[in-house]
């Protein structure tokens, strides 16, 4: 050590531990930027208004480990290639940051469609849209952000499927206890939990329904989403509605250690995170494939941009996940509801903010 | 509300505030021996990072907590070792070799993760709790309190015992003498950098053990920057304990009671915006800052690279 420390050899020793450094350095973060997913695309031009599609893209933030939108996103768009026999080129792990450099990369590769799977790329993929003119389904938008042949969104009808999983829950509580737990503000989130508490209260309006959110990293806070779960358990709630991407994984684990405690998941299947399915209630699961075959057939017949692609009960597109749990009674009350949605007879109320959902809740509307 | 507020809530809203003030605690105490030999090291939230994943594999694979745990501070030393060759051996500047650190750490920690892990998650389950005779019966207190793991109770052991070894003895004395005034240590016969290596080492230890407290017994899972910050909090919660390693672990339960009361007052039935308790935890450490700053001391040669003879 002695001898790195004088004259020029130190200098050389440092210049060669920069050199290797950033050689890491670079390495770790092209490393990184792999992350986003393998491109195979192999034919390159943009599509036309009324091009029939042979090759779609999936962009989507995160990856199929969330257990939820970004696993329904990328189930959806598999699904829906197969059932058009088209190709499909899956980006996940996108994150929010440049997502127009993102999108725009996506259509040079010879996507003649794309799904920009998250509310957060909607301004960019209208700018690529309009640059690439590729059209482009965006997420949770209004019919008044249609573009004909550039943008139309698809919208899930989150409260429906939470009214659904209500009772679900109601039909399930010993103690009369149920909890919501979120992992940020979000519009879907809110639209599920008041859905759910007023399918709570149609069951039993007796039922005490709890609601919390979780810590400083929202989305992807494992460690407060598990935090949050044990509290509501702690307060006497022995069936748990969870929301959330990264802060599932914190759920899960709450769940798992807790004893008689039954979890209602969102969006995607997370039987493989616990080690008991049999604590899995039910999932309100999202199914995107309807939407997307829709908006492909559209694209194709040059009709795309001038419809929203909802994601409902009516379609499929928003139903309750069969497990052993869920008795003949809990199925037989939730087909019920069902038809009640499509014909109109049960709307559920859509909030749009945690102070909406805490007024329907101190309410019990839907009782 | 009152009817929220039962045993079973308080016990785990304790126990909450300890499990997510235990790696914070962990990691300020390994920054705060970094520093007190004047080793600032911004590469903690990677090493933390590095920490809990080694910890979570490792955990995985043995099935034991115990050597998770060691895994995790092995994967500390193992990431700080470029702080200690870099900036101690080679006197680089520590601002960016700690920046590169966390960036590293944040990289690959994520990339491994994604590719080992995201077919097929795992999670860890329950470490067994050591239960203390007479102490675990306590109402609310004692389940919350005298129902830990066992690693809790070494991680607090080796808190308390590092902070008696950095004020009274001979060690702690030269690793504060190294941060203090290296020429003096120099001078005396000591070795600042056989000192600051050491201080090093340690605080690698000490983040990774954090990392893995973090993804071992706080989440008992990993996910890709599971850290947070927590590794920046903890440079501040250093900075303003002024080498004071009790202050460190009050500072650190003050943390953990700002991210546990969030989500507890909405389950009582306060009707408090997310942004609100994301924030809560930042906001409390900004007014710390504010308060205690201007008696905030750093060690005077904190950040400077020591060259034998050098003015």
């Amino acid at each position: 050590m002695t001898s790195l420390t004088s004259g020029s050899r130190r200098s050389t020793a440092r210049r060669l531990t920069v050199i290797t450094v950033s050689g890491a350095l670079a390495l770790s973060l092209a490393a990184c930027s792999s992350g986003r997913g393998s491109s195979d695309s192999s034919s390159s031009g943009a599509s036309s208004a009324a091009t029939t599609v042979t090759q779609f893209a999936l962009v989507a933030p995160e990856n199929e480990s969330d257990y939820g939108y970004n696993q329904a996103g990328i189930d959806a768009a598999n699904d829906a290639a197969k059932e058009l026999g088209i190709a499909v080129t899956v980006v996940p792990d996108a994150g929010y940051d440049n997502i127009e450099t993102v999108l725009t990369q996506v259509a040079d590769g010879g996507a003649q469609f794309i799904v920009a799977h998250a509310s957060g790329y909607n301004v960019g993929a209208a700018s690529t849209a309009a640059a690439k003119k590729v059209p482009i389904l965006i997420q949770d938008a209004g019919a008044d952000e249609n573009v004909p042949g550039q943008i139309a969104a698809a919208k899930p009808e989150g409260q429906e499927g939470g009214y659904l999983a209500g009772i679900a829950a109601a039909m399930s509580t010993t103690t009369k206890k149920v909890g919501i737990v979120v992992s940020a503000d979000n519009a879907n989130w809110f639209a599920m939990s008041s859905g759910f508490a007023e399918g709570v209260f149609s069951v039993d309006p007796t039922i005490q329904v709890l609601y919390t959110s979780v810590g400083p990293a929202a989305y992807a806070d494992a460690a407060g989403g598990k935090t949050a779960t044990e509290q509501i358990i702690a307060s006497g709630a022995d069936v748990v509605f969870g929301m959330g991407d990264g802060a599932t994984h914190g759920y899960l684990q709450a769940i798992d250690a807790a004893a008689g405690v039954k979890y209602i998941a969102d969006i995607g299947d997370v039987t493989p995170g616990l080690s008991d399915p049999r604590k899995l209630l039910t999932s309100v699961r999202w199914n995107y494939e309807p939407a997307y075959v829709a908006a492909i057939k559209d694209v194709d017949a040059g009709t795309f941009g001038t419809k929203t692609y909802p994601v409902d009960v009516e379609n499929g597109g928003m139903y309750l996940q069969k497990t052993d749990a869920m008795t003949a009674d809990i199925t037989a009350a939730v087909d019920k509801a069902s038809q009640g949605i499509i014909d109109g007879s049960i709307k559920p109320t859509i909030a749009t903010s945690a102070a909406e959902v805490a007024a329907v809740i101190a309410a019990k509307k839907g009782a | 509300m009152s009817d929220m507020l039962s045993a079973a809530f308080v016990t785990v809203f304790i126990a909450t505030v300890i499990a997510q003030a235990m790696p914070l605690m962990l990691a300020a105490v390994g920054e705060t021996l970094g520093e007190q030999a004047g080793v600032l090291n911004l590469g903690i939230e990677g090493v933390m990072l590095v920490g809990a994943y080694t910890g979570f594999v490792v955990t995985l694979t043995t099935g034991s907590f115990w050597i998770g745990m060691l895994g995790g501070a092995i994967g500390g030393v193992a990431a700080n070792l470029a702080m200690l060759i870099l900036n101690v051996w080679l006197g680089l500047n520590q601002i960016v070799i700690g920046l590169a650190i966390t960036l590293i750490g944040e990289g690959i920690t994520s990339v491994l993760y994604l590719q080992n892990y995201t077919k097929s998650p795992a999670s860890l389950g329950q470490q067994p709790k050591l239960t203390l005779p007479g102490l675990s019966d306590i109402p609310v207190i004692g389940q919350a309190l005298f129902q830990q793991s066992g690693i809790f109770w070494i991680c607090i052991l080796l808190t308390l015992g590092l902070a008696f070894a950095l004020a009274r003895t001979n060690w702690g004395l030269s690793t504060r003498s190294a941060g203090q005034k290296p020429s003096s240590l120099d001078a005396a016969g000591g070795s600042v950098m056989r000192t600051r290596s050491m201080a090093v080492l340690l605080s690698g230890a000490l983040a990774g053990l954090g990392g893995a407290y973090l993804s071992l017994l706080t989440t008992a899972t990993f996910s890709p920057f599971l850290t947070n910050g927590l590794g920046f909090i903890a440079i501040v919660i250093t900075m303003l304990s002024r080498g004071r390693i009790l202050v460190v672990m009050i500072t650190s339960l003050v943390y953990g009671l700002a991210v546990a009361v969030g989500p507890a007052l909405q389950v009582v039935g306060f009707t408090v915006p997310a942004d609100i308790i994301k924030m809560l935890p930042f906001i409390i450490v900004i007014v710390m800052l504010i308060v205690f700053a201007r008696s905030s001391v750093v060690p005077p040669a904190l950040g400077a690279p020591y060259t034998r003879g050098a003015r």
